[in-house]
């Protein structure tokens, strides 16, 4: 019951608090009213009767006394003028009856024949009256009268009743007015119910509650208003946090997966949802193992389980996952385990797409061991597996045979028809021997128009027939060039691998060398390295040479000799020689460039040389009194490798800035080949030196492969006819004639020439016949040292 | 219905008289044992002016009626007087009798001289109209009583007006 109030709302319990009390005391009021009204009644109707009784008793003594029933009788009848009275009675001092007197209307009650022992009282409405009559304290007899209040009773009911009525009203009219006054208390309540149920379904903080009075509720309702403003600030605060983190999270250019130990995803960024193509929710009911390859997914498990068995670490790894459109995306998937809160066992993934990164890794990796232009293998990559042949030797006793390849008549298609074409060219035959070569061997491109095939298991005999069909594919093969046929050879070096071998780069130079060999022999040839080849002595000899060079760079183990070149109009002109190197060996011998040039331009040493060549010649010059002054023009040989090396021409300025040499007395010497080898770079190099000042002559023109056509881009000053013309031109007529004809070309293009080999006074004169500039060869000069050189006049005596 | 009802009720009424007559008649003797409480009743509504008396008296002139029904009377008092009966013959100026009983053969203008303050009871008929104060007379066999008022109040007593009520009050002629 209690708790029945207790829940009741507010203004329900300030009713019943106004209306219990009024009910109570009027039920209570009711009561005692109905109680003490009655008993009243009683007491006073049983007054009222008793000195009704009395009266007529006393006044009945005489008639009592003197026996006169009549006006006893007519006594009594006096009491039946009251309505209530049933009944009257009169009896003697005996106590028999005397008189009485019966209303007429009913015949209920009678006079009970004996008076004695009744006594005055209520039974229910009616009452009993029993008075004695008394005369002189001697009892004359009884006055019985019995009434019936129920009437009586009834009217004083309705009275109460009335009354109740009224105080009822009154009660409801007390209430009606003091609802407004609890409305006072409930309504303001009510209100701040209202707003903090709004705010608390809602969520909005931006609600408040309404002041209505400035009592204790006011209070109340300002307080609630100030914590809602706390609140509504924090709210606000953890919104922005939460925001910030969301964004954090969803934004983050990066995959994240939240995903229990099981795999099963229990959230997922905006961005995975995106690269996935699912929905956050849809991806909620899948497991990260239905994104990731198949083939990944062995390495996923064990990659997770060992997350969630070290939680303190976090581990990365990659994996292939299938993107939306199905193509294969690498991630880079750093994984960690959640230690704390519920969701502890669960794994945070961020995922990098890394398949740019990792395509491009494979690109470098396929191009670091490729070819770009022919797709075969490159020389990196082949080295590789011919030291994994080595190894394989060395554990199975199997025998291998390295083979290296060299184009024959390639420069003439480069040269001839251009970069293109060349390319092309490689790229056919790449294809062609790739075709031809059995299944398990393995080729790769080594450089220009070299190949290399590993042939696996394989002896020297079978080696050697199946090069011979190599080579008789690459004989018979055309290759086509707008409108133009040409036919290709090769020659084939090898190098047989087993037990005796040794490392790879032996082998390789093993097989170099073999190549070079057949090469030497004639084209379109293969030879079969052996280590007391006589050739393969040289060759490996010219390897020696690369130490000694470098070494004699360190300790200046070279010197410089100049060889004079001369105007043959025998005007004079001041000192003009070539510069020419020599080395000096232990024991003091004078060792002719042709012995080491050979391998220094191989191995790469041929612009150290040149430097080497350029430091001290302008040392020289700078340092040797009056020797500028004589000096008209000194050459300078600059091989292929330096033509075009941008080191080189800073070295060069650089030289030229230290020792204060005049430009145009320097002339760099260039060869046929090495210009066509690269011949935008070398154009670039020679216009570089040229605007500077220098001077550049063309060497060994007419022996190369080359045609006039490449003299037109080259800006040179002098042209130097090769001396394999020059020196037989008094009886070859060909030489003779392609001589004057270089010479001619040479006027044309305002270049001056220089004619090699000039041995003896002849040539010299019939040189001088054909208008050739300058003369240079041991008719003239044998090269000496550069502190012997001098002003030569020659032939002077023939002259004159 | 309501003729049967007013005849149950005269009925009822009617029975208990006819049932009393019928035992006075049958027992003569009570007649008189009524009429001594009356004269003893009568001390209670009539006041007798004030004189001094050691003693109520009651006097029996002539013929005694009562015989020793009476007697015991002596043991009741009147106006806290001890009641005194006394027989006489004819009226004693040395006893002041309260009340005189006249008997039969004694008639009432004989003693009519010496009854102040005296009350005079007899039975005869023609007592009151001798100048008797009161008397008992039969009426359907019930004692009633007559009274003459004036002689009473002329001989000095006073009468209640309750004992008014229940008696036949008659003005009585000297001239009987």
């Amino acid at each position: 019951m209690i708790k029945g109030i207790a829940d009741l709302a507010i203004n329900r319990k300030l009713l019943l608090i106004a209306i219990f009390p009024s009910v109570l005391s009027l039920i209570v009021a009711g009561i005692f009213i109905l109680i003490l009204e009655i008993d009243e009644f009683q007491k006073n109707s049983q007054d009222d009767l008793s000195a009704v009784a009395t009266i007529i008793g006393n006044r009945s003594t005489a008639a009592l006394l003197f026996n006169d029933q009549e006006t006893a009788r007519e006594n009594l009848a006096v009491i039946g003028l009251l309505p209530e009275v049933q009944a009257a009675c009169l009896y003697n001092h005996e106590g028999a009856i005397f008189a009485e007197l019966i209303k007429p209307n009913q015949d209920k009650w009678r006079c009970p024949a004996l008076v004695n022992g009744l006594a005055t009282q209520f039974t229910d409405t009616h009452l009993c009256i029993v008075q004695p009559i008394m005369m002189e304290s001697e009892q004359q007899g009884t006055v019985y009268i019995h009434a019936d209040f129920s009437a009586a009773y009834w009217r004083k009911i309705q009275f109460i009743g009335f009354l109740f009525l009224v105080l009822l009203s009154v009660s409801i009219l007390a209430f009606l007015l003091a609802t407004p006054l609890l409305k006072l208390i409930s309504a303001p309540i009510n209100k701040l119910v209202a707003a903090a149920k709004a705010i608390s379904v809602s969520h909005d903080y931006s609600l408040r509650a309404v002041k209505v009075n400035n009592d204790e509720l006011g209070v109340l309702v300002d307080a609630f208003n100030d914590l809602i403003d706390t609140v509504e600030q924090q709210s606000v605060a953890v919104l922005d946090a939460k925001n910030r983190y969301v964004s954090l999270y969803d934004d983050n250019p990066s995959m994240m997966f939240s995903i229990n130990a099981l795999g099963n995803i229990l959230s997922v960024n905006r961005t995975c949802a995106d690269q996935i193509g699912l929905s956050i929710k849809e991806l909620r009911n899948h497991c990260i193992f239905d994104f990731i390859y198949t083939a990944d997914i062995p390495i996923m498990s064990s990659f997770l389980e060992r997350c969630l068995l070290n939680p303190s670490h976090a581990y990365k790894e990659e994996f292939r996952q299938i993107g939306a459109d199905g193509q294969i995306l690498w991630l880079r998937v750093t994984a960690k385990s959640v230690e704390y809160g519920q969701q502890k066992n669960s794994l945070l993934l961020v995922c990098e797409d890394v398949t740019e990164a990792r395509e491009l890794s494979e690109t470098i990796t396929y191009q670091a061991s490729h070819d770009a232009l022919t797709g075969l293998a490159n020389r990196v990559e082949f080295d590789r597996y011919v030291k994994q042949a080595i190894e394989l030797v060395h554990s199975d006793g199997s025998e291998h045979v390295l083979c290296y390849l060299d184009l024959d008549q390639f420069k003439l298609v480069n040269d001839t028809c251009g970069h293109l074409a060349g390319d092309e060219l490689l790229r056919q035959l790449g294809f062609v021997l790739k075709k031809h070569i059995r299944e398990q061997d393995f080729i790769a491109r080594l450089g220009g128009d070299e190949f290399g095939i590993l042939m696996y298991y394989c002896s020297l005999n079978d080696a050697f027939l199946l090069c011979e069909k190599l080579r008789d594919t690459i004989r018979d093969f055309r290759f086509h060039w707008e409108g133009k046929n040409f036919s290709i050879g090769v020659s084939i070096g090898l190098s047989v691998i087993n037990k005796t071998s040794g490392s790879a780069v032996n082998l390789f130079k093993e097989a170099d060398a073999a190549c070079y060999a057949a090469k030497d022999k004639g084209r379109n040839r293969i030879h079969v390295y052996s280590p007391d080849d006589e050739d393969l002595a040289l060759r490996e000899g010219e390897m020696q040479w690369v130490e000694k060079i470098r070494l004699g760079l360190e300790n200046n183990s070279f010197c410089l000799y100049g060889q004079p070149i001369v105007l043959i109009s025998r005007e004079d002109e001041g000192l003009h020689f070539e510069t020419l190197i020599r080395y000096r060996d232990e024991s003091g011998r004078i060792i002719p460039p042709n012995a080491f040039l050979p391998a220094a331009e191989r191995y790469g040493l041929a612009p150290a040389i040149d430097r080497w060549v350029i430091g001290s010649i302008f040392e020289f010059i700078a340092t040797t009194p009056d020797f500028m002054d004589t000096l008209s023009l000194c050459s300078i040989n600059l091989s292929g490798l330096s033509l075009g090396d941008e080191a080189v021409l800073t070295f060069i300025f650089k030289q030229f800035a230290k020792w204060q040499i005049p430009t145009h007395k320097i002339c760099f010497e260039i060869t046929e080949t090495a210009a066509i080898a690269n011949l935008s770079a070398a154009i670039k190099f020679i216009n570089s030196l040229k605007e500077y000042g220098c001077l550049f002559s063309l060497d060994d023109f007419g022996s190369g492969l080359s045609s006039f056509a490449y003299l037109k881009n080259l800006p040179v000053d002098y042209l130097k006819i090769d001396g394999f013309f020059v020196k037989d031109i008094l009886d070859d007529k060909v030489d003779l004639a392609m001589v004057k004809a270089i010479n001619e070309v040479g006027h044309v293009m305002g270049k001056k020439t220089i004619a090699e080999f000039v041995e003896n006074e002849e040539i010299f004169n019939l040189l001088n016949e054909l208008g050739v500039d300058y003369a240079q060869g041991y008719g003239i000069s044998k090269p000496v040292l550069l502190t012997e050189l001098k002003l030569i006049k020659p032939f002077m005596i023939a002259l004159i | 219905m309501k003729s049967i009802c007013s005849v149950l009720v005269l009925f009822c009424l009617v029975c208990p008289l006819f049932f009393q007559d019928s035992y006075a008649e049958s027992m003569p003797v009570d007649e008189y044992k009524i009429k001594v409480g009356y004269l003893f009743n009568f001390t209670k509504f009539i006041t007798w002016s004030e004189e001094k008396a050691e003693s109520f008296n009651i006097c029996i002139l002539g013929n005694d009626p009562f015989g020793e029904i009476i007697d015991p009377i002596e043991q009741r008092t009147a106006f806290n007087l001890p009641i005194k009966l006394f027989r006489l013959t004819a009226m004693d100026k040395a006893v002041h009798c309260h009340i005189v009983y006249v008997g039969s053969n004694v008639s009432a203008k004989t003693i009519a001289a010496s009854t102040k303050n005296s009350l005079t009871v007899g039975e005869e008929p023609e007592f009151i109209s001798q100048g008797g104060m009161i008397a008992f007379v039969k009426r359907q066999d019930k004692i009633k009583l007559q009274i003459n008022l004036k002689l009473l109040q002329q001989n000095g007593l006073k009468i209640s007006a309750k004992l008014l009520e229940v008696v036949e009050i008659v003005g009585g002629d000297r001239n009987d």
